[in-house]
This record gives structure tokens, sequence and C-alpha cells, in this order.
């Protein structure tokens, strides 16, 4: 027998199912279409810092295309993973000489991280395109502000993947996706009002630590509607890179318990 | 193979209820049981994709939850199995190819298609097929990568008659010329029985019988087709002889199980018997019990009468 690479096969195949045309095409023009389209409201700012002009740029390019994204993941999640598990795909691949770890790993490439990478791509193509200067100057700006915007997306994944292998349903689990999708911004929104109105330390630093981006906004300046920290001040930078490390570990909380659950207990029937 | 004691539930549903069951090496064996009776349960079990809540299941000694070690040396065909939609049908066998570590995988997939009768439709997409050549493509990907075993829950679902023919030639000579084993589930009773050497008779997640075809063929006797003008009216008279084991009405015929060693006092009764009764005896086929006829007793409860 020759050398085997069984994830980049069924990667293979997956990113044929879950990619064939018109999806690609489709993502590459709204990708491109919407932080260029929106782009030159925010060229026009100049008030503030260069690291605020930067991150405020990023932040209002990549709305729409965050949104896209979850869209995206939230099919991917429901109808690459759920829905072929009831088809019964999922069991087709794991009768392969294939480790259970290796399948979730080319579930989560194919339906999560490749999306989250076109994110990273469009506002890198943006950047290089409209503030090259700005980008290459704040290097550690635009990287930070790029994780804090992958972490708004990797969360809810997170938690939409976990429901994903658990219900095992395609119509299920899409409308328990866009639920937690929901209530995670409703629980946002809620720290933020909460926070605003009492001050209460815990609450402002449960509210940074789900939108690790609008710390990173209030810190450099961009924008002054966050809650303010306790004591009068804004967030520290250490504060900024805490609160993203504490999202990232959250987020890697819940993709360690959807693995753990394919790997011990997952029946795909 | 060796299952023992296997327990499992979905729910409420008890799916096994203690499953015992050991295949030796170098045999076509079949899974036979009506519906529900938790064949496909046992065999996701025995490939480790369901895990049983009580018992022990070892396939080539080893327990098969993600083993791929195992697993490389097993082919497998599930009933409708669900395979990608849109690749292509040479290009998929070509993935499982490289997936088991096949050498010269794109000619070993070309090989498999024609071993299956779709070298034709080597550039069409596994959507596109109809369900008989999808059917023909699992038996393909089961094989490509010369397993040791092959276990194939319902292999003949969907194929014509023609097909089902092909595939059970197919299964005989890859056993006698490959040496490679089966375990096959199938409710196609005739034809399982054509290729099976030893079968196991699953019922209520048991199993209740378990040997070669010629051991359990040997409980039966001999069984007879009678053709009476009514049927209905001679079964009970017929039950009541001492070495009738079952009697039963098989379209217009009435089929009756014999004791070994009675069938000529049988055949010297049932005559008078139709004449007793007051219908008309048209005549008298005597038969080899069949697979069916195990299935037919299992499933009426009437094993170890």
């Amino acid at each position: 027998m020759g050398k085997r690479w069984p994830a980049l096969e069924i990667l293979a195949i997956d990113l044929k199912e879950a990619y064939r045309f018109p999806i690609p095409e489709l993502m590459a023009f709204l990708y491109a279409f919407f932080p260029l389209t929106f782009s030159h409201m925010a060229l026009t700012l100049t008030a503030g810092l260069e690291e605020a002009r930067l991150l405020l740029i990023m932040s209002l390019s990549s709305g729409l295309v965050s949104f896209i994204t979850m869209v995206l993941i939230l099919k991917n999640i429901s109808y690459g993973l759920a829905n072929e598990v009831k088809k019964g795909l999922i069991q087709t691949y794991l009768t392969y000489p294939v480790r259970r770890e290796t399948l979730f790993l080319v579930k989560l490439v194919s339906g999560i991280l490749i999306p989250a990478a076109y994110v990273v791509l469009s506002i890198g193509v943006f950047t290089a395109l409209n503030l090259p200067d700005l980008a290459l100057k704040h290097l550690d700006v635009l990287i930070v502000g790029l994780l804090a915007l992958l972490a708004d997306v990797l969360l809810p994944a997170s938690l939409m993947l976990l429901a994903a292998v658990v219900v095992k349903r395609g119509g299920a689990s899409l409308a328990i996706g866009i639920a937690l999708w929901f209530a995670l911004g409703v629980v946002n929104s809620m720290l933020l009002m909460i926070g605003n109105l009492t001050g209460w330390e815990n609450v402002i630093h449960a509210y940074y630590l789900l939108s690790p981006l609008e710390a990173l906004l209030v810190y450099y300046g961009a924008i002054g509607l966050g809650p303010i920290m306790p004591g009068g001040g804004k967030p520290e930078l250490w504060h900024c890179h805490a609160y993203l490390i504490g999202n990232y570990a959250i987020s890697l909380a819940f993709y360690s318990l959807a693995l753990m659950y394919f790997v011990r207990r997952f029946e795909p029937v | 193979m060796e299952c023992v004691d296997l327990v499992k539930r979905f729910g409420r549903v008890v799916a096994l209820n203690g499953l015992t069951l050991e295949v030796p090496r170098g045999r076509i064996f079949g899974l036979i049981g009506p519906n529900g009776a938790g064949k496909t349960t046992t065999i996701r079990i025995i490939l480790g994709l369901l895990r049983p809540d009580s018992g022990e299941v070892r396939l080539f000694g080893e327990d098969p939850w993600n083993n791929p070690g195992v697993r490389a040396r097993v082919g497998v065909l599930h009933e409708q199995m669900e395979l990608p939609r849109h690749v292509r049908t040479r290009e998929f066998l070509a993935h499982v190819a490289r997936i088991y570590g096949v050498p010269e995988p794109v000619k070993k997939a070309v090989e498999a298609l024609e071993l299956v009768g779709l070298k034709d439709a080597w550039d069409r997409k596994v959507g596109a097929l109809s369900a008989g050549m999808k059917q023909r493509l699992c038996i393909a990907q089961a094989l490509l990568h010369e397993p040791e075993l092959v276990i194939a829950d319902e292999p003949l679902a969907n194929l014509d008659p023609l097909g089902r023919s092909e595939v059970l030639d197919l299964i005989a000579k890859l056993h006698k010329e490959e040496g490679v084993d089966f375990i096959i589930s199938s409710h196609i009773l005739p034809e399982l029985g054509r290729i099976c050497d030893s079968v196991a008779l699953i019922h209520q997640g048991r199993v209740h019988l378990t040997g070669t075809l010629d051991e359990l063929m040997a409980q039966f006797g001999r069984s007879f087709r009678v053709s009476v003008s009514d049927p209905k009216a001679l079964r009970p008279r017929v039950l009541e002889l001492p070495y009738v084991r079952d009697a039963y009405i098989s379209g217009r015929d009435l089929v009756v199980e014999v004791e070994e060693g009675h069938e000529d006092e049988f055949y010297g009764t049932i005559r008078s018997l139709a004449h007793e009764v007051g219908v008309e005896f048209y005549g008298l086929e005597s038969r080899v019990a069949s697979l069916e006829d195990l299935f037919r007793r299992m499933v009426l409860g009437k094993l170890g009468r």
C-alpha cells in the first residue's frame, strides 16, 4: 500500500461538494463588492489616531463580509455536516480508514476555517488596495484587528458546530444555529446596556470578552460608545489582548467539546 | 469477528438484547432476520459506527471504534449508501483508493469501474447515476482496495434480477479466487442461500440460530408442496399429524414440513386425508427446505420445535 493522506482526500471531496459553482464565484463577488462599495465612507475618515482609523475602516468594511461569512458557515455546518449525517455521507466516510479526529478537522477546515480565511483575504485585499501605507505602518494593529474580527465569527461558529454534531439534523441544526447566533447578539447588547447603566466591572469585562474588537476600538479612541472601564478609564492594551485570548479560549473550549463528542460519543444515525 | 453479549438501546427501543455471534474466517456469512431484528445495528457496531451500551465486539481481534487499521482491511457496503453527489465516478474511486493507500489509484479506479460494469459511466457525476448504477459504484468502492473482509448490508437492494445475479457471481468469485470473506445481511433469502455457507438468524436483537446451511437445513427434514382445491380446509387436519412440524399456505398450495424419516408416511396419508376433508387433491411436490423456511419459522416463534 502507498502513502495515505486521507484527510486531504476527504477535504478534496468535501470542497467539491461544498464549494461547487457558483458558490465560490458568488462569494468572491460579495467579498469584493461590499468592502469596496462601503469603503469610500470609511476612507473619508480623517479624525483620530492612525490606528483608530485603520481599525474603524477595517470594522466598517468587514461588517457585511462577516455577516455573509456567518451565513456561509451556517450553511456549511447545517447542510455540509448535520445534513450529511442524516443522509449517511458521514457514515460512509467513517467506514474508511480515517480517524474521527481527522474527519472532524476536515469538516472544521471546509466548513469554518475556509470561510474565515475569506474574511482575512477580503480585508487583506481591501487594506492593500486602499490603505497600504497605513496597514504596513501599523501591521500589529492590523493583525490584532483581524484576529478580533475573526473572533466575532469563530465563537458563534463553535456553538453552531457543537449543536450540529449533537442534533445531527440539517433543519434543526440550521434553526439552532440561527437562534444561537441571535442569542449571542442579544447577550452582547444586554451586557452593553447593563454595563453602561451600572458600570459593573464584571459585566464590562464580559462584554469586552464577547466583543474584543469593540475593546480595541475603544482603546484606540475609534468609538466612544463602549462601556467605560471602572475608574473612568478606557481598557488598557493588555486588557484588549486578554479579552481576545479569552474569547479564543472560549471558542477553543467549544470546538474541543464538539471534537470530544465526535470522537467518543458521536453515532452517525 | 466476534460479538459477545451486545446490548444496544435507542431510547426505549432495545435494538440488540444480548447478541452473541462469532464469524470464523473463510466464510460467506449471512445475517438474516425480519425488519427491526437488529441486523443493521449489529453491522454498524461491527464497523465501529455505533458503540454498544454493553458487551464487546472484536474485528480481527481489535476494537473497531475509531480504528483505521481495522477498517483498512474491510470493505463496506451499506444499504442505500450515500456518496458525494457532485464528484465524477472515476474521480471518486480514485479518492477512495488514495484514502486506502492503493498504488496507482486512477488505474485501480478504472479497473473497479470495469469490474462492476460502469466503465462507460466514468465521467458521470455520482448524483446523476441511477439507483442500480449507484449500488454498483458502492460495490466498486468496497472492493477496490482488495479487502480481506467485505461487510455488506443489503447489497442486492436496488439491483434488477440480472444485476443481483452478477453481484452474487462476483461475491462467489472473489471468495473462491481471492479468498475474500463476506458478512452479508439481506432480505433476499433465496439469493443469499445461493452463496452463503453459514448464516445467523437474528430476531428481536438476539441470535436465535447459527451454523452452516447444511446443519440448519438438516433440522428441517423435508417439506412438501401440496396442491389441493381448498388448502385452508386441509391445513388444520394436516397439523394434527404428529410428525408434521408446520403447515402454511403459500399461494394456492399448502406447504407442509415433515420430520425426517416420516416422508413415506406422509406420502401415504395426504391423499386420503384430503379425501376425508372433502377437498380435491391435485398433486404433491417434494421440496428442499430453504432459508425462507428458516426465516419463517423464526419469525413465527417456532424455532426449536
